[in-house]
């Protein structure tokens, strides 16, 4: 199970779908024809019944990946082994090609707020999490796939914006990158940068995948809900992506007012008509040297 | 500066009351927030809307979950007195576990210490059946004794033999009839609160559906004394001379309840 990134780049498993409780019974029971699924790896951890059944039935048939909400990489708490041994235990249950999280922390103190809270993008919060990084790849024998979060908020005096931050943090580790170009369109729209600058600046022969979603626009920001289809600006900024990266392995997620199998999955393969441009020729996309990370 | 975020997110009121209250204030001063010396803030949000983002998020996602697992419950109170008291438990018992089915464990003994809630005794034995039934389904993966190795047991050593219940089963003895009152608010059927009478419950895992059974006062004795370890030899004489005890042990059988049959004399290591 110790794939190298570069192993992890170059699998473009195609088009692949969040699989969710709403979807077992059409899963199951018309097996339809999906390119690969991503579990959200909690929901298969601490349970010996009908989930991890499921996902028996869908890994002997699909690709599988796993993509966690709990990591909590970025906190000052001690990294929770337990919790990585049980992922890694998942992994070989199920094969999943990687496994994937996000930058961000999820709790301080033992406590677990269960959101994906933002860090600072300073020199210290990047040393941590490189260390931190570092250590579960160690752990995990494999690298991490990582993914930009939405955020609703940015720290005062921070040293990077968010490309500078991800092309640090891979360059130190040899981490992966889940590029959530969803993500991106929210930050960038919550935080008045421009989308397509920072896809320019994406340290691209570290991206694995896409994820893809919709959000709900509210006067004042826009919140990364899972709960739409994706909104037009997304798919065209996933059109520059994709033609940046030279073609990535594409997930939607949708995770609230979830609709039916088909129209999600029509949804997901919308993405087709944004992946038949040619790639760039040579390396896919600049990739800036980082600045040194002093300890 | 994350536990100051913490306090901040997890704050049961709103952002600006968190950022204001003794803990947060005694790690960032309210006024740093303000002057924008922590959050940035734009044109359109303030340091305290965009935080207020995160706190609004807290408490209506783990008020989600729990309303998820415990229906009957929130049915039974009333939904502003369900949300006052789930904000009471949050504070008292904040998640410590990445899976979030872990969030609501101990709300039935927190029911049963709210002194001032009315039908307090009613309410936490519903809270406990709703639990068990998520703990069944939770439970860890197990093999149901088959028809074959029960038939592999000599007749003689029936008595001497153990019989290990499977890590879904949950035995309740409950003074309110729960079980009524939860079948009732699942068809939506109206439903008053009941009066006091003993019950007997078993909730199991087959076939990864989570089933709950109704069980004679003799019945629960049998499996409350297999699950303790007995023989079943003993476990029997708890039915007090039940006639129908072969048949409620083939029921059991069938159920996939038991999960090891051991043979031995004494405990084996195993069945400890």
């Amino acid at each position: 199970m110790s794939h190298s990134l570069r192993d992890l780049v170059r699998q473009d498993l195609g088009i692949g779908l969040g699989l969710r409780t709403a979807h077992y019974a059409d899963i199951l029971g018309k097996k339809p024809k999906v390119d690969w699924f991503e579990i959200l790896s909690e929901n298969y951890m601490h349970t010996g019944g009908r989930p991890v059944h499921v996902l028996d039935e869908v890994a002997a048939r699909y690709p599988v990946v796993m993509h966690g909400v709990s990591m909590n990489i970025g906190s000052t708490d001690p990294l929770d082994r337990a919790y990585l041994r049980e992922l890694k235990a998942l992994q070989q249950r199920c094969g999943a090609r990687w496994i994937s999280d996000h930058i961000c922390w999820t709790g301080v103190d033992g406590k677990n707020l269960h959101d994906l809270l933002p860090l600072p993008y300073t020199k210290p919060a990047l040393r941590h999490l490189i260390e931190r990084v570092r250590a579960v790849q160690d752990m995990l024998e494999q690298p991490l796939v990582l993914e930009n979060p939405s955020t609703y908020l940015q720290f005062t005096g921070e040293d990077f914006d968010e490309p500078q931050f991800l092309q640090e943090l891979t360059a130190a580790t040899g981490c992966g990158l889940l590029m959530d170009v969803n993500n991106v369109f929210v930050c960038a729209s919550n935080h008045g940068f421009d989308a397509e600058d920072y896809l320019r600046r994406v340290p691209w022969d570290h991206v694995v995948y896409f994820h893809l979603a919709g959000h709900t626009v509210y006067e004042t920001h826009r919140l990364d809900t899972h709960d739409h289809p994706v909104c037009p600006e997304v798919w065209r900024l996933y059109a520059l992506a994709h033609r940046l990266s030279g073609g990535r392995s594409t997930l939607l997620e949708w995770d609230a007012n979830i609709p039916d199998f088909a129209t999600t999955h029509r949804e997901a393969k919308k993405a087709l008509k944004y992946r038949t441009a040619k790639a760039p020729r040579g390396k896919a996309g600049p990739t800036q040297r980082p600045a040194v990370v002093h300890s | 500066m994350q536990r100051w975020f913490a306090l901040v997110t997890e704050h049961p009121a709103t952002a600006d009351v968190a950022i204001a209250s003794r803990g947060a204030a005694a790690i960032v001063p309210p006024r740093a927030v303000r002057e924008r010396r922590i959050v940035r803030g734009n044109a359109r949000m303030s340091p305290t809307d965009q935080l207020q983002v995160y706190n609004g998020a807290y408490l209506a996602r783990l008020l989600e979950v729990l309303q998820g697992d415990y229906g009957a419950l929130q049915h039974a109170l009333g939904e502003d007195a369900f949300r006052a008291l789930l904000v009471k438990f949050l504070a008292a018992h904040p998640s410590r576990h990445p899976n979030l089915n872990q969030l609501g464990a101990p709300l039935p003994a927190f029911v049963t210490r709210q002194r001032t809630l009315p039908q307090r005794a009613f309410l936490a034995e519903l809270a406990t059946l709703e639990r068990a039934v998520a703990e069944a389904f939770d439970a860890p993966e197990f093999g149901a004794v088959t028809q074959d190795e029960m038939a592999a047991v000599p007749p003689a050593q029936w008595g001497k033999a153990r019989l290990r219940l499977n890590p879904s089963v949950r035995l309740f003895a409950f003074r309110h009839p729960v079980d009524q009152y939860y079948q009732a608010w699942k068809e939506e059927r109206p439903i008053a609160v009941p009066k006091r009478a003993p019950n007997w419950l078993c909730v199991y895992r087959k076939d990864d559906r989570v089933w709950r059974q109704r069980l004679a006062k003799p019945a629960h004795a049998v499996l409350q004394a297999l699950a303790a370890g007995h023989p079943l030899g003993e476990a029997i004489e708890r039915a007090a001379g039940a006639e129908q005890v072969g048949e409620w042990f083939q029921g059991f059988a069938r159920d996939g309840l038991f999960t090891k049959i051991e043979l031995r004399r004494g405990r084996s290591r195993a069945a400890r």
